[in-house]
């Protein structure tokens, strides 16, 4: 749980966090987004103190992070920064290793540490933990970033532009990942982004800010169905909102039960016996996003198409539910 | 290349070592520069010793030069010391207009003469490389690398002893090895004032008119030199990588 | 990234700060205090008796100048404008000639014939430490470099009045300039030609090589080991080992004695100078070609340049501010080592300073190391001013 309190940074006589108050329940990843000098990086850089504040508090797990040492405190708060920053000199596995060595854990226990993270992150220990920085890819040395911001198993992970640096298919690769990670690690997270897109793919709740202040706090969903203020509107895109919100939900939220006898499965072909001629049709997953299926839906131009599950078909999608979702009287 | 330097380097070790031990050999050599009945190797001293006393005065001067300057390095590129390092450049920049002869010339009306103001001279000129190539070796750092280290949790002490040295090392290393070539050179000029060493044999040929001394010391002398820029060289090249 | 450069960058300051300004004025003012301004000796060359600024005069102009050259340099460390700053600086130079120049006529005034008076270390301290802070003064005024170049001519035009108007001549050095008179004229034009006539092979040879360097790999892997083993010779056994050939070569082919080759003399120090300033053109040359952005290159060949077109438009025009700071590190470089030339019959100042050690005559050192420095430091304000001009013309 992190709780932030009336946060003020002024640089030079301008403001640059304006009162900022907000409050981060465990598990939950909370995204700051806004344009460049909006303060959401100063924001982040105050809680683990890189910047100190003019006024305000932060508080981790109920201590006032103000009161702590602070290398004590950044101890215990993995950080990922945008240009990953590792040390050049130190293996992968001397990296992800830095913050259990700081804290003087025992060699067994940080091996074993920094095997189980390169698993996670799937790369080989084998054949990553003696390769150096420079002998990554961009993708590799984001995930040795991000493994080591996990390695002592901190409470908070602060994340600033954490896929900046990286071509599009990568950056989806590497959040997808990371969301699959969070699904289970649950960690507190604050992520600073100015990519919407990576906002709305990997948080639970979005803090739009502008000039030092939050301006709007919700749900990604709520955020794009009741955008407050001009700024929002304009920053959040409205113009495939549709489209965007039905890629916030599972094919599982929309889906009815299966219509008997309307589909046949044959040794793993499903046919359509609703249609003339019975055609063959691709099912869809249930974690596929109604994004994906509408799609679909377009392209083989259905208006029911089969969901599968565990090797039958669980239950059907219907255009007409996949368009409700995304419309505006929900 | 590392093979080539390597083989470089052993050549250059051997011929200052057979040079310097036995310039007996070389006897019948260093005749045919000389008018006969001239004498042929320099006998007023060992070449050996002279070599010795001319890698003591550079080594020590090299100890002090390195050591205060990568401690300056290190200060002016600390937070508190910052705002000196415009000033400090400036020094270190003009310092290095300083020709070596004019730094000897100047400490001789100071201290006198003999090992003193060589001493002194190679301690003041050998300091500038050292001194550039820790702050730029040190300012090459990356920032993300820094924010990261210190984000981390790292102390400032730990974040300059295992990350930011480490990482200039090979620079300051670089320093370390020019500001020792310059020193060979200057502790050569150094003999015109009386320091003890090899430039003492190529005044000695200079002022009877003997060209085999002239030779045998400018040979052993750029022996040394490039034997010492090698071995540094090396050096540097293991440290590159890995920690 | 927020702009977060209190902890760790260092912004250069437009203003020094007292705590900056002090490195340079405790310094001025302790070796006035502390060391001699003068000193006085009975003849040329026995050590001599060390003379404070307030003995040097008579005492109704020397402690009054004494506690003017103190405040002139504390108020430079004042938060003044750096135009003042300067000016401070150069009044105290000014002074502290002043009165090194009427200290000498007093001192002497009585003094038996062949006594000198020299010039002390609190002298040199005050007058180094006060251009130092004329010098960071002048940095921080960021000045364009014509004006610097003017700024220079004209500090160097008024010392040559100064010292020509006889004022300072009762000083030991400028004794040592009257006795070398003619040396001293030599010593301009030799070490002019030592550092330019070894310049114009250096570059013939190390433009051309350091451009097949950058173009061929095959030729940097040749030639940069052969060239930094030259740059590792000492000087010294550089000038011995050139001198030794060619004076064989002249014994057997005396023709060339007539032409002026020699084996002492000015033929081996240039040979030997153009080889040590091989290294710093070829290396300059390489890395100004290889700074030129590809994308230029590419936008050049696009558009249908030529080779020949694109070198001459494109590629000398971006490296020649990184071709001309090789220049200047040769020029500098060289200004130094030809004074050690006069170990070989070379000439030049070195020929002053060696001879003034052969006498244990430090005035006569100073006579020749002066010059020296001061060539060194106008080489370098000009190559600056030149290569800012050549780079800062195109934006």
């Amino acid at each position: 749980m992190i709780e932030i309190r009336n946060l003020t940074k002024r640089f030079d006589g301008a403001t640059a966090v304006d009162g900022l108050s907000v409050e981060v329940p465990d598990g939950e990843v909370l995204a700051l987004v806004g344009t460049s000098g909006c303060g959401k990086s100063t924001t982040l850089r105050m809680i683990n103190r890189l910047i100190e504040p003019d006024a305000g508090q932060v508080l981790i797990s109920g201590r006032d992070a103000s009161a702590m040492p602070v290398e004590q405190l950044r101890l215990g708060i993995g950080y990922v920064i945008q240009g990953v920053g590792l040390f050049p000199h130190w293996t992968v596995a001397q990296n992800v290793g830095t913050v259990p060595r700081l804290m003087r854990w025992d060699r067994a226990r940080i091996d074993a540490r920094v095997t189980e993270l390169l698993e996670l992150f799937g790369l080989a220990p084998a054949e990553f933990a003696t390769k150096f920085p420079s002998e990554l890819s961009g993708g590799q040395q984001q995930r040795v970033g991000v493994a080591r911001a996990m390695a002592a198993e901190p409470s908070v992970l602060l994340m600033d532009e954490p896929f900046g640096a990286l071509d599009p298919v990568t950056r989806a690769r590497l959040q997808s990942e990371f969301a699959a990670i969070q699904r289970r690690r649950r960690m507190t997270v604050i992520l600073v982004t100015h990519d919407m897109d990576e906002a709305f793919r990997l948080a639970d709740r979005i803090a739009v800010m502008d000039a030092g202040r939050i301006l709007q706090i919700d749900t990604p969903e709520r955020l794009l169905r009741g955008p407050r203020d001009g700024f929002v509107r304009q920053f959040v895109g409205l113009d495939d909102r549709a489209l965007r919100i039905l890629s916030l939900h599972p094919v599982s939220d929309a889906a009815r039960p299966a219509t008997p006898g309307r589909w046949s499965v044959d040794g793993g072909v499903v046919r359509d016996l609703g249609r003339d001629a019975a055609p063959e049709v691709t099912p869809l997953a249930p974690t596929d996003t109604l994004r994906e299926a509408a799609s679909r839906i377009i392209w083989d131009d259905a208006d029911l198409l089969p969901v599968m599950g565990n090797g039958v078909i669980e239950s059907e999608l219907a255009a007409a539910d996949v368009w409700r979702a995304g419309g505006r009287q929900r | 290349m590392i093979p080539r330097a390597g083989l470089g380097l052993a050549l250059a070790l051997a011929g200052f070592a057979a040079l310097a031990l036995q310039p007996g050999l070389f006897a019948p050599l260093l005749a045919l520069v000389n008018d006969p009945g001239q004498a042929v190797i320099y006998d007023r001293q060992a070449l050996i010793v002279l070599a010795g006393w001319h890698l003591v005065l550079v080594a020590a001067a090299g100890a002090v030069a390195a050591s205060v300057g990568i401690l300056l390095g290190i200060l002016v590129t600390r937070a508190r010391g910052a705002e000196f390092l415009t000033l400090a450049r400036m020094i270190s920049n003009l310092g290095q207009t300083f020709p070596p002869i004019a730094v000897l010339a100047i400490t001789v009306p100071i201290v006198g003469f003999g090992f003193a103001p060589t001493f002194i001279a190679l301690c003041a000129y050998g300091l500038l490389p050292v001194f550039e190539n820790t702050v730029a070796g040190l300012r090459g750092v990356s920032a993300p690398t820094l924010e990261a280290a210190r984000g981390m949790g790292m102390a400032p002490t730990t974040i300059l002893a295992r990350v930011e040295l480490p990482l200039a090392a090979p620079v300051i290393l670089t320093g370390i090895r020019l500001s020792t070539i310059i020193n060979i050179g200057t502790a050569t000029i150094g003999s015109t004032v009386g320091a003890v060493g090899l430039g003492e044999v190529i005044i000695a040929g200079l002022q009877s008119g003997n060209p085999a001394f002239i030779l045998q010391g400018a040979v052993l002398v750029a022996l040394m030199a490039i034997a010492i820029d090698l071995m540094l060289r090396m050096l540097g090249r293991g440290r590159a990588r890995g920690d | 990234m927020s702009g977060d450069d209190s902890e760790t960058g260092a912004r250069p300051a437009a203003a020094a700060s007292w705590r900056v300004a002090s490195v340079f004025a405790l310094p001025c003012i302790a070796g006035l205090g502390l060391l001699p301004f003068l000193s006085f000796r009975p003849n040329r060359i026995v050590s001599g008796d060390g003379i404070y600024l307030w003995q040097s005069g008579d005492a109704g102009a020397s402690l009054p100048g004494f506690a003017l050259l103190v405040a002139l340099t504390l108020l430079t460390l004042l938060p003044l404008r750096q135009q003042l700053r300067a000016a401070a600086a150069l009044a105290g130079i000014a002074l502290a000639l002043a009165l090194a120049g009427s200290g000498a006529d007093t001192l002497l005034a009585d003094a038996p014939q062949f006594a000198r008076v020299s010039l002390g270390g609190g002298f040199w301290i005050a007058v180094a430490f006060l251009s130092l802070t004329l010098a960071d003064a002048t940095a921080r005024l960021a000045l364009r470099p014509l004006l610097r170049v003017g700024l220079l001519a004209a500090l160097g035009a008024a010392l040559a009045l100064a010292l020509g108007s006889g004022y300072f001549d009762r000083l030991s050095i400028l004794q040592e300039y009257e006795a070398n008179a003619d040396a001293f004229s030599d010593a301009i034009g030799r070490h002019l030609l030592l550092v330019l006539g070894s310049l114009a092979p250096a570059l013939a040879i190390g433009l051309p090589l350091g451009r097949l360097c950058h173009v061929s790999q095959r030729a940097r892997r040749l030639a940069l080991p052969l060239l930094n083993v030259l740059q590792t010779t000492p000087s010294i056994a550089m000038f011995g080992l050139l001198m030794v050939p060619l004076a064989a070569l002249v014994a057997a082919l005396p023709e060339l004695r007539r032409i002026g080759i020699a084996g002492i003399g000015a033929a081996p120090a240039i040979i030997a100078l153009a080889l040590y300033a091989l290294l710093p053109i070829v290396a300059n040359t390489m890395a100004g070609f290889a700074a030129v952005p590809a994308a230029m290159l590419e936008a050049g060949r696009g558009m249908g340049m030529t080779r020949g077109a694109l070198l001459r438009r494109v590629e000398v025009p971006l490296a020649a501010p990184v071709i001309l700071t090789g220049v200047r590190i040769v020029v500098v470089q060289n200004v130094g080592l030809a004074a050690v030339a006069a170990l070989i019959g070379g000439g030049g100042f070195g020929t002053l300073v060696f001879r003034g050690m052969g006498q244990t005559a430090m005035d006569l050192v100073l006579l020749g190391t002066l010059p020296i420095l001061a060539l060194a430091l106008a080489a370098t304000v000009l190559f600056d001013a030149a290569t800012e001009l050549m780079s800062t013309r195109r934006r």
